[in-house]
């Protein structure tokens, strides 16, 4: 299947695939989940907060199906 | 370490040492412990008996790095209770390295038309010029002006038309790094009462050599160095430079709590036009620039100078507030259009977010269409000529309500919320509510605690462990306005909360605790609720708009759920 994903924040940096505005895609074996895309694109677990797939909040173990829009956002803090 | 006095009545100015009760306070601990000692609780805020302090922090002017915050504190016209609204910039810095603890501005001239300026130089010495050349301008050519009269050398600190016209949206505007007056002590209304006062700008000199001394300056400066260096190691400090605060527009929307259309709905349509990601780009493209350093010694640099299709300025620094109040909270996905009416906001000296959000309600009562920017743009500038609904405009969106007889008013004690709905993260439902300021985010943003992706533990729709969270978090927030840190370098207390103590009892001379700490933030929580309870509010104040405990927010359809004995409960001191 193929996916699509956009990472938000300082998520992206370095990675040359992402493009800020559109993103990147993906193509994963059927019945991958939203950890295995955070395990493939090498980002540290840690750096991830949320996370939606299609506009609806998701987590690791959401199952992911072909056309899916996923989302990363990286954790925050301020005011 | 001293106080100078502007008595605006006689133009006359003294100066005398900090008195003992107001030892080791600086920031807003100071501003607000005085203003209940001194300002009686039931004036008028634009009349003789109210006054305006402008203090740095404790801490600004030391070598610790994103410590330049100015507090400035009054009875706030917007609300009628005790304000303490910070701003950066470098004035806070200049001021400290004059030897100023505060500049207490009192009184008010005989002649209502008469404009001052309070020129403070090198050494301290302190005047007040006439300023009735300047009356009426703009801040942007007001500082231009200034800066060519006394020199490019000055912090300066002044109104626009809007403290002019006494309006209570009316913000202070301050220098940036560069010299431009796009930094704001936005809310509350303190432009009127530096209007009321007949002070068109203070003009001070960046060349002071008269810190305070450090008790142990070596001490002081080993924990300033590893305050910094948790500062530089925290994971979020890169994304503040990239994107600025606007960092938070694409996650607050994806978990529903960015308010729009007047917060009939938690997510925004064209939120993907108006996101911080969006505009790096965007500024990137175009020449302008991100990581932007707009406060003296900040090592973070948060803002940035966003320009149009040119390359030329239109105003800095674009951030997530104002991107929510004039963009999100309008229906607008027109980022040129949120820049613009960001810079006119500056201009004419008016807070950003309470007239996004005055206009929201405008748009909302029907008077004009969510999505129309024009509309907007045409808005904000009337407050600067001065028509009727400029003056409503200007006077925030309790006074657009009122007079369309719209009672969807998202404020708390009359002053707008912020960028997050209460509905969406309960426990901002509780700041907003009981905090002594009024709708403000900065006094306790409990938003990371509320979300579980985010490392927080509390429910966002469950009232437990909210109101305990909130009050731990406001009296935190009490202390660290004291010491005068940039909310967006509180990483820094990664180093440890001991470390940020051993700064203040290296400049002060004596002990101080964390227990210290702890009290600081309960006095001056007190002293602020104290105020309030004289100048007539009860806990009947501490409440949100009905709009919050009856209107679903979608997508998640949830309301308010903190009841009223809950919200009675957060400061039950
Ligand atoms: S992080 Fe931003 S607000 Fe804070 S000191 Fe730096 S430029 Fe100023």
């Amino acid at each position: 299947m193929e996916i699509r994903v956009r990472l938000y924040g300082t998520l992206g940096a370095g990675l040359a695939a992402h493009d800020p505005i559109k993103g990147l895609r993906l193509h994963l074996p059927e019945g991958s989940d939203v950890g295995d895309v955070i395990e493939r694109l090498e980002i540290p677990r840690k750096k991830v907060g949320i996370i939606s797939v299609d506009g609806s909040l998701a987590k690791d173990d959401s199952p992911l199906q072909n056309g899916n829009f996923v989302r990363l956002y990286r954790p925050i803090f301020g005011g | 370490m001293k106080f100078l006095k502007i008595d605006m009545a006689t133009q006359t100015i003294t100066t005398e040492d900090v008195p003992a009760e107001y030892a080791g306070l600086g920031g807003r601990g100071l501003t607000s412990i005085m203003i209940n000692k001194e300002v009686p609780a039931t004036c008028n805020p634009l009349g003789p008996e109210n006054k305006l302090i402008i203090a740095p922090g404790y801490l600004s002017g030391t070598i610790l790095v994103n410590s330049c915050r100015l507090s400035i504190g009054a009875k706030s016209p917007l609300t009628g209770g005790i304000k303490e609204s910070n701003v950066g910039g470098t004035v806070a810095a200049d001021i400290a390295h004059l030897g100023i603890t505060a500049i207490i501005v009192e009184g008010k001239p005989s002649n209502s038309e008469a404009a001052y300026l309070l020129k403070i130089d090198a050494d301290g010495n302190a005047a007040l010029l006439d300023g009735s050349a300047y009356k009426g301008l703009r801040t942007y050519e007001l500082v231009r002006q200034l800066k060519e009269a006394y020199g490019e050398k000055n912090s300066i600190t002044c109104i626009g038309p809007a403290g002019e016209f006494l309006l209570t949206g009316a913000s202070i505007q301050t220098t940036d790094a560069d010299g431009r007056p796009c930094r704001a002590a936005g809310r509350g209304g303190l432009g009127a009462v530096m209007g009321s006062k007949g002070l068109k700008a203070v003009i001070v000199d960046r060349g002071g050599k008269a810190t305070d001394a450090l008790a142990d300056a070596d001490v002081f400066k080993a924990s300033a160095k590893l305050y910094a260096k948790a500062v530089r190691d925290d994971d979020f400090t890169p994304a503040l430079a990239e994107l600025g605060s606007a960092v938070l527009v694409a996650p607050i929307n994806a978990v529903g709590a960015f308010p729009t259309r007047n917060a009939r709905e938690g997510q925004f349509e064209g939120v993907e036009k108006i996101t911080g990601e969006t505009m790096a780009e965007v500024i990137k493209k175009r020449g302008g620039k991100n990581a932007h350093m707009g406060c003296a010694q900040c090592i973070i640099r948060c803002s940035n100078e966003y320009v149009d299709e040119k390359g030329d300025y239109v105003t800095s620094s674009l951030e997530y507030e104002t991107i929510w109040s004039m963009g999100g909270m309008l229906g607008n996905d027109d980022l040129d259009s949120i820049a613009k009416l960001d810079f006119l906001c500056d201009d004419i000296g008016l807070d950003t977010m309470g007239t996004g959000v005055a206009v929201a309600v405008a748009m909302d009562a029907g008077y004009k269409s969510f999505g129309d920017a024009q509309a907007a743009i045409d808005m904000v500038e009337e407050v600067a000529a001065g028509t009727e609904m400029g003056k409503l405009i200007g006077n925030g969106p309790g006074a657009v309500g009122k007079h369309f007889k719209h009672d969807r008013v998202p404020v708390m004690k009359n002053q707008s919320m912020a960028a997050y709905d209460p509905r969406a993260i309960q426990g901002m439902a509780v700041t907003y509510a009981t905090t002594p300021m009024g709708g403000d985010h900065t006094a306790g943003w409990v938003v990371a605690d509320n979300l579980e992706d985010f490392g927080g533990t509390l429910d966002r729709f469950s009232a437990e462990g909210q109101v305990e969270n909130s009050r731990k978090s406001q009296l935190h927030m009490a202390a660290v306005d004291t010491v005068g840190i940039c909310d967006f370098a509180q990483s820094g207390f990664g180093a440890g909360l001991d470390n940020v103590c051993k700064m203040v009892a290296a400049k002060l001379g004596k002990a101080f605790s964390e227990d210290d700490w702890a009290a600081l933030g309960v006095r001056i929580l007190k002293a602020e609720r104290e105020f309030n309870r004289n100048a007539g509010f009860t806990n009947k104040d501490d409440r949100l708009p009905k709009m919050f405990y009856e209107e679903p927010l979608p997508p998640h359809n949830k309301v308010v759920v903190i009841s009223d004995e809950e919200m009675d409960k957060t400061f039950d001191f």
